[in-house]
């Protein structure tokens, strides 16, 4: 029993030790931020949050979706980070997370429901970096056409966009 | 390979249950089907009812709000001017996305929506240089944005509402379409659930079908076990290819096998003794169209088992078995022998009786024949009256004597079966005016007066055996004659309809018969009360003899008497009528008719010295010429050098016979070789005549011959019967023109009757006679049998038996002794194919029986 929590422990150290290392690792921000998380572990990011352009986004990772949706004309090509990439990043636990929108539009989104396929946080529509008028920054998105899973109403719910920021809910 | 029949009812069982599996498999197709449907419908509505689409569209007027206070707040410095800019660009893309969002497509078709959106739009458009442009030219703008903003919230309202209103309908239109294919989905299963429950009680009921009969079937098959096990018949059951499959119990005691020995063996090589057809090794016994059989089976130690076969076909699956019954026949066999043993004996007793009775007769018959001819003779000598007297009672005692012996002779032969009925052609009116004449003068005696009448239709043609039909009828008027004193006689014939039967009726107006004697009277040796025996005289075997006549022509005798009134017989006679020409009589001695007006050359050729004598005073009184003949050679040469007018033959004569002696003259080159020659003999079997024909006779005198029948025959008024036209038979072996003549006459039954008794005793006299073979010279009783043989022969028609007979008796009485033992070496031969002739007709004739 020691063992195992001696062992807990050390991994979540090393855990955090690696975050820390890749947070130091992310690049300078050159662009407008576009995303912030907040309510992260505080004693592995200044202030519990984290701010996030464009550069760092890639950084940690992209992911394209060719989809329709409920929302757009035709089928669209959407680039972005895979949200699960970014919680793992991030040493994001099973907590739940609130989406905000700039017009203060939230969900509450269960981490553990970010796949390695689903959502990403979309910031290019067919090659474009989507502004405001565009639904951007981000836009939370499903490949709806890929399976009649991602076509419900929570899915729905989910696919927030003028996402700015992510709380965790620790 | 399955049978056609069983083939097309295994397909349609396969296509019924193909069927049943492809209705079940739509059923679910359409179920799955409906469930999917119900499913995209449900993510369809979805999709539009979302409270997304709602909070979309409720948003664009909150949007347009907080632009307005963004726009307010930015005037008095509250917040920045990028609010404002930020506000605006939240409200475009919210328009963008009511404007193409494919979960607004329903409202897209509402004209409210549509213009409300195009306002959006237009207020959006105008206000965006001024959001897209420099800060001053914004704030500047400020309170025209604002009060345009507020303008605009009517339409962000109204585009809400319609949202509500559109969404609720297709909202409510899709449930109903999702209710609806949820009942056809619901009806659709409980449909499926009904058919599968039928299928379960079907499934069920086979169930219970199948545990009944297969309940049944082991009762059955223990039941058939039972029975089997327990029959008293052998069952062996063997395979198609005659190894046994099954023995029972009485097989194993029948033929000394155990079971176990039995099983697998060829039944053929176990149990047949080898060479029957039927059964082969390696093979099923050969059962097309047998029935029963008999066959010799072998028992394990050998023994040889006659048994009684029969076997049936079954198929038991795809395997054919046959079921062999075997019925030891030894006992029967044993019983049967000894049945046949006894009724031989019994019959060669009875037959010796009769025998004697006739041999008696017959030589009591020759002495007083000479008597009664000498009689005649010397009453046309000169007598005293009182000499003449006696020699009238001596006549009349004579003539009386012959008369009993006559009937005795003839209830025996009608007894032996050796009076068969011979039909032939026969007209009525000859013979009824025959039996009239033959009685007229005892009638005259009684002061009687006799007359008959003959059928209104005029036809008198029968086909009928006329000598016993005479007899019956000389014996019914004979009767009438003798007990009617001063009355009337009448003999009628009248044909009942167009095909008989005919009916002949002997009435008279005597004394008539009592109601307590009617039924006595025709049995034998029946003379009623003593005081008519005194008027009459006779041996009481009159009407006995009639009713056997009578019986044997099928034919039924009625009697109505009262007495002193008179007696009624009649004759109810089943007889073909014939066409009503003359019968053909090619022979028809002209010099006979002419015999009444001229004097005839009579050769008489008699052995008999006494009969010799008499023959030539009755002729000689007669006016006739008359030259005598001791033996038959004798006759033949004195024929050859003489034309002879008439010629009168004794049949039976040493050395050669009257026969022979016809048939030499007729067939010689002699001068009298076309003089017609008459028979004379004291036995001539009916059947007879048919030969004496064939030897070129044309009419018989029966012995003792009295001057009025001698006077007749010459005058050709009484032919013993009419001949028919003798057949060309020798070659053949059976006539079956006779024999279907006899059939025709007689009838099945009756004819069976008779040929059955014929081949009896044919088989038997063959027997003895072939037994015999050695025995040199042959005795009387030999010669008896081997004669009536032929007769009866001749009338069935067996013409080879009779040719060979004839050669037989002839080669004895020549005493040809080794011609007549190489002759009688063929007769059983002979008699076997005579016998399977007879068995083949048989068989066609009549209905194909088993075997008993």
């Amino acid at each position: 029993m020691y063992l195992f929590r001696l062992g807990l422990s050390a991994v979540l150290s090393l855990h955090l030790l690696a975050a820390q290392a890749q947070d130091l690792a992310l690049p300078e921000l050159t662009g407008p931020v576009i995303l912030t998380v907040t309510g992260l572990d505080p004693q592995a990011f200044a202030g519990g949050s984290i701010t996030l352009d464009v550069g760092r986004l890639q950084a940690i990772g992209t992911a394209e979706i060719a989809t329709s949706s409920i929302w757009t004309e035709g089928t669209h090509r959407y680039k972005g980070v895979m949200l699960r990439d970014l919680l793992d990043f991030l040493a994001i636990g099973p907590f739940n997370l609130r989406f905000h929108a700039l017009n203060d539009y939230r969900v509450e989104f269960p981490s553990v429901e970010a796949t390695a396929a689903a959502p990403i946080l979309a910031y290019e529509m067919d090659g474009t970096a989507m502004t405001v008028r565009d639904k951007g920054p981000i836009w939370v998105m499903y490949p709806f056409d890929d399976s009649a899973e991602y076509r419900t109403d929570t899915t729905y719910s989910r696919s927030i966009w003028q996402l700015d920021r992510i709380d965790v809910l620790r | 390979m399955p049978q056609p029949a069983q083939f097309r009812l295994f397909l349609m069982r396969r296509a019924r249950l193909a069927l049943v599996v492809a209705a079940l498999v739509a059923i679910l197709a359409g179920i799955s089907w409906l469930g999917i449907d119900v499913m995209r419908q449900i993510n369809q509505e979805s999709e539009s009812r979302s409270d997304n689409a709602q909070w979309a569209l409720s948003q664009i007027e909150a949007e347009l709000l907080y632009l307005m206070f963004a726009a307010d707040a930015a005037q008095h410095g509250t917040v920045s001017l990028d609010t404002v800019r930020l506000r605006y660009d939240i409200l475009y893309s919210r328009l963008e996305t009511l404007r193409v969002g494919r979960v607004f497509g329903g409202l897209r078709e509402t004209a409210t929506y549509i213009e409300g959106i195009g306002r959006l739009d237009a207020f959006m458009n105008r206000q965006l240089p001024f959001i897209d442009g420099a800060d001053d030219a914004l704030r500047a703008h400020l309170p025209a944005l604002q009060s345009a903003a507020h303008a605009m919230i009517g339409d962000a309202r109204s585009i809400a509402l319609t949202g509500v209103q559109v969404i609720a309908a297709a909202s409510d239109r899709r449930r109903a379409e999702v209710a609806n294919s949820l009942i056809v989905a619901g009806a659709l299963s409980i449909f499926l659930i009904a058919v599968l429950a039928g299928l379960l009680v079907l499934l069920l009921r086979l169930l219970h079908f199948n545990r009944l009969r297969s309940a049944e079937n082991l009762a059955t098959l223990k039941h058939l076990d039972a029975v089997v096990a327990t029959a008293q018949d052998a069952l062996v059951t063997v395979d198609a290819m005659g190894r046994i499959v099954d023995f029972n119990q009485a097989a194993c005691q029948t033929f000394g096998h155990s079971r176990a020995e039995a099983i697998g063996a060829d039944m053929a090589d176990l149990l047949i003794v080898p060479g029957q057809s039927l059964f082969a090794h390696g093979a099923a016994p050969d059962i097309e169209g047998q029935g029963r059989f008999r066959i010799m089976a072998r028992h394990q130690d050998g023994r040889i088992i006659p048994a009684e076969v029969s076997i049936s076909r079954m198929t038991a699956g795809r395997e054919t078995l046959f079921v062999t019954f075997l019925r030891d026949l030894t006992a029967q066999l044993a019983a049967e022998d000894a049945l046949v043993a006894a009724r031989d004996k019994a019959l060669a007793g009875e037959k010796a009786k009769a025998d004697l009775l006739v041999v008696m007769s017959h030589e009591i018959r020759t002495p007083l024949n000479g008597m009664i001819g000498t009689i005649e003779l010397l009453d046309s000598t000169d007598l005293q009256p009182q000499q003449r007297d006696y020699l009238r009672i001596m006549a009349a005692s004579g003539r009386l004597l012959m008369h009993h012996v006559n009937d005795v002779l003839d209830v025996a032969r009608l007894d032996s079966g050796k009076m068969p009925f011979v039909p032939g052609p026969v007209d009525l009116a000859d013979l009824m005016r025959e039996v009239i004449e033959n009685q007229r003068p005892a009638s005259l005696a009684n002061g009687n007066d006799l007359t008959f009448t003959l059928p209104e239709d005029g036809r008198t043609m029968v086909e009928c055996d006329g000598a016993q039909l005479r007899q019956v009828l000389l014996n019914l008027v004979g009767n009438a004659v003798k007990f009617t004193h001063n009355g009337k006689i009448s003999l009628e014939v009248a044909h009942a309809g167009p095909n008989g039967p005919t009916e002949i009726r002997v009435r008279d107006s005597g004394i008539g018969i009592p109601p307590a004697d009617q039924e006595r009277i025709f049995d034998d040796f029946v003379t009623l009360d003593a005081s008519y025996a005194r008027s009459t005289s006779g041996s009481g075997l009159g009407l006995g003899i009639v009713r056997r006549i009578v019986h044997q022509m099928g034919s039924t005798l009625a009697l109505d008497s009262q007495k002193d009134r008179g007696s009624l017989f009649t004759i109810s006679l089943p007889l073909r009528i014939l066409a009503n020409a003359a019968p053909a009589l090619p022979d028809q001695p002209k010099a006979a008719n002419n015999a009444g007006t001229s004097k005839l050359v009579v050769l008489v050729v008699e052995d008999n010295e006494f009969n010799q004598l008499i023959m030539h005073e009755m002729l000689v009184r007669d006016g006739h010429e008359v030259t005598q003949a001791r033996d038959g050679g004798e006759g033949i040469a004195l024929a050859q050098a003489r034309r002879f007018d008439l010629i009168l033959m004794d049949i039976s004569m040493p050395g050669i016979d009257g026969l022979q002696a016809a048939h030499a003259i007729r067939s010689g080159q002699g001068a009298s070789r076309q003089t017609p020659i008459m028979a004379m003999t004291a036995h001539a079997l009916a059947e007879e005549v048919a030969r004496y024909r064939a030897a070129g006779m044309v009419a018989v005198l029966m012995k003792p011959i009295t001057r009025e029948a001698l006077k007749a025959a010459i005058l050709g008024a009484a032919f013993e019967t009419a001949l028919a036209e003798p057949e060309a038979t020798s070659a053949i072996l059976l006539d079956r023109k006779v024999l279907g003549a006899l059939i025709s006459d007689l009838g099945h039954a009756k004819s069976r009757k008779l040929l059955h008794k014929f081949r009896l005793e044919a088989a038997a006299t063959v027997g003895r006679l072939t037994a015999t073979l050695a025995v040199a010279p042959p005795d009387q009783t030999m010669i008896r049998d081997l004669h009536q043989l032929a007769g009866s022969a001749g009338m069935f028609g067996a013409c080879g038996l009779q040719t060979l007979l004839g050669q037989v008796e002839t080669a004895w009485k020549t005493g040809a002794l080794a011609a007549a033992g190489s002759l009688l070496a063929r007769l059983q031969a002979v008699w076997q194919a005579t016998e399977t002739a007879y068995q083949e007709d048989a068989e066609a004739l009549a209905q194909p029986s088993s075997l008993r």
